[in-house]
C-alpha cells in the first residue's frame, strides 16, 4: 500500500468530445433538400395550399370523412375484432372441425386483396345472388316438395340495394380484418402461460369463464398494440371503398373535387391532411391504451412495440 | 408512470386539435368552382297512363326506376357540388322519360364497366351512362337509341406536342376504361406497329374526369372521348385545351335494359318520341349545348 503513494498522479486528461464532421455534412445536405422542398411548396402554384384547405372544409368531403372513413373504420373494426377473437378461439379449440373452419377462413381472407374483395362485393355478389333469403335451410325446396303455403323464409335482404351502401364496405373490410385479428388474438392467447388456465380450472372455473376472466384479460397486453396498428391501417384502407364504389367517402369526394376543378394535387393534399389528422388522433389513443393494458410489466416503453407486428400477421 | 406528455404525443395531439378546429364548419362553395353549363330543366312532364301500363311489375311496385350511371362523365352525367346528386344531360333526359311513366328515378353512381353487368343481374333496372350502341353490347342487352355522339380528340392549347390523330405512334393518349375509344386506339396502335413504328401508349383511367386531368397535367399528350365530353372538357378548362380535328365515327348512345325487357325498351322509345314531338327533347339537349347530337328516331337495338 505504501508503494501507491510514490506513484505519480496522472496528469489531467484533456478530454474532448469526439468530432463528428459527417454529421454536419449530413445536416447541410438535409437542410438544402428541405429548403428546396419548402421553396417549391411556395413557388409552385399548382400546390395551391389555400384551395386544399378549402377542399378539406367542403360539406361533401366532411360528410365523406364522417360516413365513409370514420363510421367505416369503426364498423369494420367492430366486426373484425369480435369475429377475429371468435375465430382465434375456434382455431385453438380441440374440435378439429372448428379448427379447420377457422384455418380455412383465415387462409381465404388473408389471401384475397381487400380491393378485389370489395369489387366482388360491389358488383359480383349481387350478380350471383340478387336477394339473400334468411330462413330454414333448404326451406324453399322443402316447401315446394311438401306443398307448404309458406316457403319457410323469414327475411329477404336485397343484396343489390345493399351493395352500394356503406354496409357492404363495412362487411367487406370487417371480414378481411377478422382474418388478421384472428391471428393477433391467437398470438395473444398463446402468450398467456398455460399454468394460468390450469390454475383457473383447478379452482373450478368452466373453460368459457377461464377464457373470459383469466386468459383474455392477460392476452390483451399482447393483442392491443397490433390492434391499434390495424385500426390505423383500416382508416387508410377505407379509401379502397372506391372499388364498390361508395361515394360518401373521403378520398372519393376530395378527388372528385380535384378532377372537377382540374386541381388534382390540392384534392390529394386535402385527403392526405385528413388521414394524417385522423391517424394522429388514433396514435395518441393507442399510447394510453397500451399504457393501460401494459400495467405491471415494468417500464416497457410502448414505443418499442408500437410498430412491431404480431406473429403471423402478413402485410395488411 | 410519468404523466408528462412526450413531444411526439404533444405534436400529434395539437395536429389533431387543429384538424378538429378546421372541421368546425363545412362550406359548400369553392373559390374556383367552374361554371357548370346547363341549367336545371324547367319543363316537367305529365304522366301518360298508356305508357305507365307498360312498366315492368317490379318498377311499378317500387314506384321508382333504379338507374346505374358512371357519374364522372360531364356534362352527360356527373356529381353535383353537393357530392351526392347526379346531374347532366342524360339525367335530365331520363328524368323526363320517367315522369312520362309517372315514376321516380334513383340514380346510383357506379363504375362504368360494371353497369351492363349490373343491368343484366337486376342490380339496376336501367343503365343510362352515355353507352355507345355497338354489336357487342347489343348481344348482351337491349339498347334504346337517344343521342348521336362521335369521337373527339383534344390536346393542350396550341398542340405543343404536335399530335396528329392519324400518326400518334409513340405518344401517350388518355382514354377511359371500357369505352369504345379504347378499340379505336388499339386499332391505331396496331397500324403503327405494322408500319414498324412505336405503339401508342394508352393511359387508361377509371373515370373520364381523370383522363381530362391527365391531359391538363401533361401526363397524357392527347385524349380521346365522346364528342360532348371532349368539347365540354375543352370549355370547362378555360382555354387550357383545344379540339384536335373534327368529330368522327358518329354512333348513337343507347339506354341499356336487360334482354328480357324488350317491351319496356319499346315503351321508353315511345316516351322519347313523345318528348321529341313536344320539343322538350331538343330543349334538354340545347340546355347542355348538345343540340348537334339530336336524333330523329328512337329505336330499340338500331
Amino acid at each position: 500500500m505504501s508503494a501507491s503513494t510514490s506513484v505519480e498522479r496522472p496528469g489531467l486528461i484533456e478530454a474532448r468530445p469526439v468530432r463528428h464532421p459527417w454529421r454536419w455534412v449530413a445536416l447541410a445536405l438535409i437542410a438544402i433538400v428541405v429548403a428546396m422542398m419548402l421553396s417549391s411548396f411556395i413557388t409552385n402554384k399548382r400546390w395551391d395550399w389555400g384551395f386544399a384547405l378549402q377542399v378539406m372544409n367542403q360539406t361533401p368531403v366532411l360528410e365523406g370523412l364522417w360516413k365513409g372513413t370514420i363510421i367505416g373504420t369503426v364498423g369494420a373494426m367492430i366486426i373484425g375484432v369480435s369475429l377475429g377473437i371468435v375465430i382465434a378461439i375456434m382455431r385453438l379449440s380441440e374440435n378439429p372441425v372448428l379448427k379447420w373452419v377457422a384455418f380455412a377462413y383465415t387462409w381465404f381472407f388473408r389471401a384475397i386483396p381487400r380491393y378485389v374483395l370489395l369489387a366482388i362485393l360491389g358488383s359480383g355478389v349481387g350478380y350471383l345472388y340478387s336477394t339473400l333469403d334468411v330462413g330454414v335451410p333448404f326451406g324453399q325446396q322443402l316447401a315446394s316438395a311438401l306443398g307448404l303455403s309458406s316457403n319457410l323464409t323469414f327475411l329477404t335482404l336485397n343484396v343489390n340495394a345493399l351493395s352500394n351502401s356503406i354496409i357492404a364496405g363495412i362487411v367487406g373490410l370487417g371480414l378481411s380484418e377478422a382474418a388478421y385479428m384472428a391471428e393477433i388474438a391467437r398470438a395473444g392467447i398463446l402468450s398467456v402461460d398455460k399454468g394460468q388456465a390450469e390454475a383457473a380450472q383447478a379452482l373450478g372455473m368452466s373453460s368459457g369463464k377461464t377464457m373470459r376472466r383469466i386468459v383474455l384479460p392477460q392476452a390483451m397486453r399482447v393483442i392491443v398494440p397490433p390492434t391499434g396498428n390495424e385500426a390505423i391501417a383500416m382508416v387508410k384502407d377505407t379509401s379502397l371503398l372506391i372499388a364498390i364504389p361508395i361515394i360518401a367517402e373521403l378520398f372519393y369526394q376530395t378527388s372528385a373535387i380535384g378532377v372537377r376543378t382540374l386541381k388534382i394535387m390540392p384534392g390529394f393534399v386535402a385527403a392526405t391532411l385528413w388521414y394524417l389528422i385522423i391517424c394522429s388522433i388514433l396514435m395518441v389513443g393507442q399510447y394510453y391504451l397500451e399504457r393501460h393494458f401494459g400495467r405491471g410489466f415494468g417500464q416497457k416503453k410502448p414505443k418499442d412495440r408500437r410498430f412491431a407486428r404480431g406473429a403471423g400477421m402478413g402485410g395488411a | 408512470m410519468a404523466r408528462r406528455l412526450s413531444p411526439a404525443i404533444a405534436f400529434t395531439a395539437s395536429a389533431a386539435i387543429v384538424g378538429l378546429a378546421l372541421a368546425g364548419c363545412g362550406s359548400s362553395s369553392l373559390s374556383s368552382s367552374p361554371g357548370t353549363a346547363g341549367s336545371t330543366p324547367t319543363v316537367s312532364q305529365t304522366k301518360e297512363t298508356s305508357l305507365a301500363a307498360k312498366l315492368p311489375a317490379k318498377i311499378k311496385a317500387a314506384g321508382k326506376i333504379v338507374v346505374g350511371t358512371d357519374a364522372t362523365y360531364a356534362p352527360n352525367e356527373f356529381l353535383g357540388d353537393d357530392g351526392k346528386t347526379v346531374k347532366g344531360m342524360d339525367v335530365d333526359l331520363f328524368n323526363a322519360v320517367a315522369q312520362k311513366f309517372g315514376v321516380e328515378v334513383d340514380w346510383v353512381p357506379a363504375n362504368f364497366d360494371s353497369i351492363i353487368l349490373g343491368v343484366d343481374s337486376g342490380k339496376y333496372d336501367v343503365g343510362v351512362s352515355s353507352f355507345t350502341i355497338n354489336p357487342d353490347r347489343k348481344k348482351q342487352v337491349n339498347m334504346v337509341s337517344y343521342f348521336n355522339a362521335g369521337t373527339q380528340w383534344a390536346v393542350l392549347k396550341g398542340n405543343p406536342k404536335k399530335v396528329d390523330p392519324d400518326n400518334a405512334c409513340g405518344l401517350s393518349i388518355g382514354v377511359q376504361k371500357g369505352t369504345i375509344q379504347i378499340d379505336d386506339l388499339t386499332a391505331r396502335s396496331k397500324k403503327c406497329t405494322d408500319a414498324g413504328k412505336k405503339p401508342i401508349t394508352q393511359i387508361v383511367e377509371q373515370a373520364q374526369s381523370k383522363v381530362t386531368a391527365d391531359l391538363v397535367s401533361g401526363k397524357a399528350d392527347a385524349m380521346l372521348a365522346d364528342s360532348p365530353i371532349g368539347l365540354y372538357a375543352i370549355k370547362q378548362t378555360g382555354g387550357q385545351l383545344e379540339a384536335l380535328g373534327t368529330t368522327y365515327d358518329a354512333a348513337p348512345y343507347g339506354i341499356v335494359l336487360p334482354k328480357s325487357e324488350t317491351a319496356f325498351a319499346q315503351a321508353i322509345a315511345e316516351a322519347l318520341t313523345s318528348l321529341d314531338s313536344s320539343g322538350d327533347y331538343k330543349k334538354t339537349l340545347s340546355n347542355w349545348g348538345n343540340d348537334s347530337g339530336a336524333v330523329s328516331t328512337f329505336a330499340v337495338n338500331p
